[in-house]
């Protein structure tokens, strides 16, 4: 039966993946500025695990992290891009 | 006749035919609801409803009901033999009609407003590994251009932001951005809607590059026979299908961009981060027990690569035939539409013609993606990439039959692109590749006069008509 009012392990997970999202989205200019080009690993506000592939951060992480926990991106360099050039 | 009036209707018909795998194992949102989608792609699987979702109690998600040929051409209700033709002279006989607004619809059973609302309680699954966050991958974007009242439909994805938050990837030449640019200019929020498990009928329709200012919608009376029962939004004039399990309202700021991405894309590889628009959800409806749809995004094949195959098929070949009537048929070999095929008709082939195909490639709606085009002559099947190789093969000198157009428009998503702009740029530049794989005319056509090498036609004739009786039914 589906309860919209209830909230499950799965779904609480999930929103503090979506968290980790936000912060680097508050936090870019620094995380750029410190690991440009790198891959970084972010959880519970931080920056967790970085290295120079996808593989060596998951390395780094093990153990310590689920993949579901961590968002895991590479960071560009210089300004990022916009879909729509502003008008 | 309205054959499947909802997604519901579309379900009991897949089993019914045995095309149906009804899942009661328990499946993950994390990765095991696309990769048994992908499994469904790569072995023309069955459709799939899963019916115990780990986190979301009650929830059912379907996907994969398009992925064949098959079952794309039993929801147009058309016959495998002579597909394309018969669907484009459905088009082509048929009448467009506006939808029938209907005030009692399944897709308002709920109503959710303000702090009721929360899509993390959705089960929006992820696609690929590495992707940042859940997307929605088939839910349809309707958007409403504020001068004109056109209503633009196609497929999108969007990333869960929040309990009320998703990122839209609006792509320069998208028809979207044509109208979202113009709510910039105003200054205003652009209201948008996003239903989601739509009856597969409209679905069709509504991932099929139609021209600017065309509501996709109109074309659905043509596959069934009367006008698509539509509903009106809570927030918005915008309308979408009355049967849609799941209906998103929300209003894209004409200013605010946040990080969106990485996501895996339809060439198969993980999008930039990137500035992109944000939709704010003000209301969601749904049915009382809703079905959640789900498509796979990555690596092809997929649903979606596949049903984008047919869609293009057809509207490359509605815009290319009143360009270049010469056009016999068209098909996408590869990737939605980045690599095409298309047969000329043989006794009108003359010189120069292949460079006039070109571009008018690159002239309509339809052909904005393609990036290689091979043409053949029309004995040749262009859904059949062993025959378009073939005519590579044997028909093409790479020094004198390939023409290559630099720094064409692209598509950003295409990971060989070269990216313009600062950063990660603001577009991308493609060449175009036109590989003129036809037999060759005078002075080039000595080694072709020799013949093809086939069975004589009259057997091959007689074989076509009594095929059933040598195959022993």
């Amino acid at each position: 039966m589906l309860d919209l009012k209830a909230t499950t392990e799965t779904q609480e997970k999930l929103r503090k993946l979506l968290q980790n999202r936000d912060w680097l989205n508050e936090n870019i200019k620094k995380v750029q500025a410190d690991y440009a080009e790198k891959w970084v690993a972010i959880a519970e506000g931080k920056v967790v695990a970085t290295g120079p592939t996808a593989d060596k951060v998951k390395e780094e992480l093990a153990g310590k992290y689920s993949p579901e926990e961590v968002l895991e991106v590479q960071i560009p360099s210089g300004e990022i891009g916009r879909s729509l050039p502003l008008t | 006749m309205v054959r499947f009036e909802s997604l519901r209707d579309w379900i009991t018909f897949l089993e019914q035919q045995g095309d149906l795998a009804r899942n009661k194992e328990e499946v993950n949102i994390w990765g095991d609801i696309s990769a048994i989608s992908r499994k469904i792609a790569r072995t023309d699987g069955p459709a799939v409803l899963h019916e115990n979702i780990e986190g979301y109690p009650g929830w059912r998600v379907f996907s994969d009901g398009l992925t064949t040929r098959r079952r794309q051409l039993w929801t147009l209700d058309v016959p495998a033999e002579g597909a394309l033709q018969i669907t484009l002279d459905k088009l082509k006989g048929g009448k467009p009609a506006k939808p029938v607004i209907v005030e009692q619809a399944p897709c308002k059973e709920i109503k959710l407003f303000g702090d009721d609302i929360d899509l993390v309680k959705f089960p929006i699954a992820f696609t690929g590994e590495m992707e940042a966050a859940p997307h929605i991958t088939a839910g349809i974007s309707f958007i409403q251009d504020p001068e004109t009242g056109w209503i633009n439909a196609g497929i999108r994805r969007f990333q869960l932001a929040g309990r009320d938050k998703l990122f839209n990837l609006v792509l320069p030449f998208q028809q979207e951005a044509m109208i979202f640019r113009k709510y910039q200019r105003m200054g205003k929020p652009a209201p948008i809607a996003i239903p989601i498990g739509i009856d597969p009928v409209a679905c069709f329709c509504c991932m099929m590059p139609a021209p600017a200012q065309f509501d996709e919608a109109d074309n659905f009376p043509i596959f069934t026979g009367e006008p698509l029962k539509a509903v009106k939004c809570e927030t918005s004039d915008i309308i979408v299908p009355a049967t849609s399990e799941i209906v998103i309202e929300g209003e894209m700021d004409p200013v605010e961009v946040e990080l969106e991405g990485p996501f895996p894309e339809f060439p198969g590889y993980y999008s930039a981060l990137r500035l992109c628009p944000v939709i704010k959800v003000k209301a969601i409806t749904m049915r009382s027990n809703p079905i959640y749809q789900f498509m796979y995004m990555g690596v092809p094949p997929s649903e979606g690569h596949n049903t984008g195959a047919f869609t293009y098929e057809i509207e490359l070949f509605r815009q290319l035939k009143s360009l270049v009537p010469e056009v016999a048929d068209v098909g996408v070999l590869s990737t939605w539409s980045l690599t095409i095929a298309v047969s000329l008709n043989k006794s009108m082939v003359r010189p120069g013609l292949d460079k006039k195909l070109a571009t008018a490639v690159k002239a309509v709606d339809a052909g904005r993606m393609v990036k290689n085009v091979f043409i053949v002559d029309d004995y040749v099947d262009v859904h059949n990439v062993h025959e378009v190789l073939w005519s590579m093969s044997v028909k093409f000198q790479p020094e004198k039959d390939f023409l290559m157009v630099p720094e064409t428009a692209g598509i950003l998503l295409d990971p060989s692109e070269t990216v313009i702009g600062p950063g990660f740029g603001y577009s991308g530049l493609s060449s175009f590749g036109v590989f003129n794989c036809l037999e060759k005319l005078p002075p080039y056509n000595e080694g072709f006069k020799r013949g093809l090498a086939t069975p004589p036609i009259e057997a091959s004739k007689r074989v076509d008509e009594n095929w059933s009786k040598y195959m022993g039914k």
